[in-house]
């Protein structure tokens, strides 16, 4: 390999000229690897120290027995998150190391291919320089020869004219060859520094994330009290964030319920606008429960036009967390049936396996956990309603959910509810009023009907808006 | 309804415990000291910057509120022991 040409700012010596080098500090980068690894270790062991600190036998409900559940999975996901974004850190650090030091060799490479390519150029040049040189001497021998040794003198100078033009041919092709090396150098040199360039941004894009895995906990400061249970389940509804995937035919979307709450009457909702609500409770078990609520404004049933459209639903998605502090499952609320899925069953983003997927049916908006078309003869789910409903129901009724509609990726607008004086007011919403559709009459009650035994802990249920519909 | 079958002892004793693993914690703040200050590249350097700061004033923060929950943990578990010693003890 050869060495290091002379190194300016981003450029490289070669030859004549320069290449441009890739940015990069390859060893930094590696004690940074190093570092992040460390420090990502010593979080999964802290993780692991408290995960077995924190085992309480026994029976405990209650205000403190909620505390006690929301700080210890908050601390142990924020602890275990902290590991996963070190090593995560650590991994893109050591990618970028590895690119940046290969790339850098290869510029040298090529810096060294120009500098050998422009010295042949001038070597030929001087070779061809000096054969002119012989030649022009012996044409001149010629001129000045006498007639006895013209004939040699004339052979002399055929030879010597030959040699400079061979020479000069050869200088010709040198150029060319040293000029063409040149390019190729500085094209590929270009390719490797983008190349750099943007695993360099995709790197810092890794940092940044972990970063800001932080700053929801904000700075050490004298004076500041511990965080307050809400930063730690906030945290936690944030890493778990469910992913919707909305039918295609989907038309009717979620929405900020304060828009709605503030006199916005928007049917077709709105998911840049939107928010996800959260709130938790904590089982009779003491394990933290995460319930989110999805706020649609209107809800429009496409198989039964007119039945039980109406305004002003939340549609729950549960995660329950068990004793190691690991979501145990996930429970999906659809017109009042409660489907219970194991968490390992749970479809889950490819690219952050925290995150359950959500199929939300067409029009109905139930809560799906794979795509698919659902009949709604479940018990407790909506027929039953429609059996009861005067006139003994209205035909068939089906869910259509392909997931194949506009996604809803909440993860940024998920809200405590209750940090929200107009959704929770002392355990209570406030201000939502039922804004049932007047052609439906009042909504049909749901309580009591299809709840899964797994999900009939005496738990706090997230107490709901008067009059809003309750499950779907 | 609150409702407490717990041994107050074992709360106690999970404080405890609780408390220990934020002090070690403590430990972490330096950790990404070597994080700073890598030549380039650029974004990525700028990165790695905030990170190390973020880190350490997190993991701090993190240390001060594991030892404060392991605290409080103590001190529910002392008040449930009071509450206990209140209801058996001579009227």
């Amino acid at each position: 390999m050869p060495g290091p040409g002379s190194l300016s700012f981003g450029t490289i010596s070669a030859g004549s000229g320069a290449l441009p080098f890739p940015e990069g500090d390859p060893g930094g980068l590696r004690a940074a690897a190093r570092a992040a690894d460390r420090a990502g270790g010593a979080f999964e062991r802290s993780a692991g120290a408290l995960r077995g600190a924190t085992q309480v036998d026994g029976e405990w409900s209650g205000q403190a027995a909620q505390g006690f559940a929301t700080a210890r999975v908050g601390h142990l996901e924020v602890l275990r998150t902290s590991g996963d974004e070190l090593a995560g850190v650590a991994e893109a650090l050591q990618r970028l190391a590895r690119t940046v030091e290969e790339a850098q060799d290869e510029v040298r490479r090529l810096a060294w291919q120009v500098t050998t390519a422009e010295e042949a150029a001038d070597r030929a040049q001087a070779d061809a320089t000096a054969a002119q040189g012989r030649a022009t001497a012996a044409a001149s021998a010629l001129m000045g020869a006498s007639p006895e040794a013209m004939a040699a003198a004339q052979s002399a100078s055929d030879s010597a004219g030959a040699e400079a033009g061979r020479a000069a041919s050869a200088a010709a092709d040198a150029k060319d060859h040293a000029e063409q090396v040149r390019r190729n150098a500085e094209r590929d040199a270009q390719r490797l520094c983008n190349d750099v360039e943007r695993q360099d941004s995709s790197t810092a894009g890794v940092v940044d994330a972990a970063a800001s895995c932080m700053a929801p906990l904000g700075g050490s400061e004298p004076g500041v009290p511990p965080l307050p249970t809400s930063a730690l389940a906030s945290f936690v509804a944030r890493k778990y964030a469910p992913i919707f995937r909305f039918d295609s035919d989907e038309d009717h979307f979620p929405d900020d319920v304060l828009d709605w709450i503030a006199g916005e009457r928007d049917h077709s909702g709105d998911l840049g606008e939107a928010t996800l609500p959260f709130t938790y409770h904590v089982t009779e078990d003491g394990e933290l429960q995460l319930e989110y609520g999805r706020f649609h404004p209107f809800n429009d049933f496409p198989d039964d036009p007119g039945f039980s459209d109406h305004e002003g639903d939340f549609e729950p998605f549960t995660i329950q967390f068990g004793r190691d502090g690991r979501p145990s499952h996930a429970d999906f609320e659809s017109h009042g049936h409660t489907r219970v899925v194991d968490w390992p069953d749970v479809d889950r983003d490819a690219g952050d396996r925290r995150r359950p997927v959500v199929y939300p049916s067409h029009g109905g908006h139930g809560n799906n956990a794979e795509p698919g078309r659902y009949d709604n003869d479940r018990p407790g789910v909506v027929r039953d309603v429609v059996d009861r409903l005067p006139g003994g129901g209205v035909g068939d009724h089906h869910d259509e959910a392909d997931g194949q509609g506009r996604p809803w990726n909440p993860r940024d607008d998920v809200v405590d509810a209750r940090q929200i004086p107009e959704l929770w007011d002392d355990r209570e919403f406030g201000t939502v009023h039922s804004f049932t559709h007047p052609d439906q009459g009042p909504p049909p009650d749901l309580d009591g009907v299809g709840d899964d035994d797994r999900h009939e802990d005496p738990v706090e249920e997230w107490d709901r808006p008067p009059g809003v519909h309750p499950r779907g | 309804m609150s409702r407490v079958v717990v041994t107050p002892a074992e709360l106690h004793g999970v404080g405890g415990d609780v408390a220990a693993v934020g002090m070690g914690l403590r430990s972490t703040e330096g950790e990404l000291a070597d994080a700073n200050g890598v030549a380039g590249p650029s974004a990525t350097a700028a990165a790695l910057e905030m990170l190390a700061a973020e880190w350490s004033a997190g993991a701090e923060r993190l240390a001060d509120d594991v030892i404060a929950f392991g605290a409080l943990t103590q001190a529910v578990g002392a008040l449930f022991q009071r509450v206990d010693h209140g209801r058996d003890g001579p009227p």
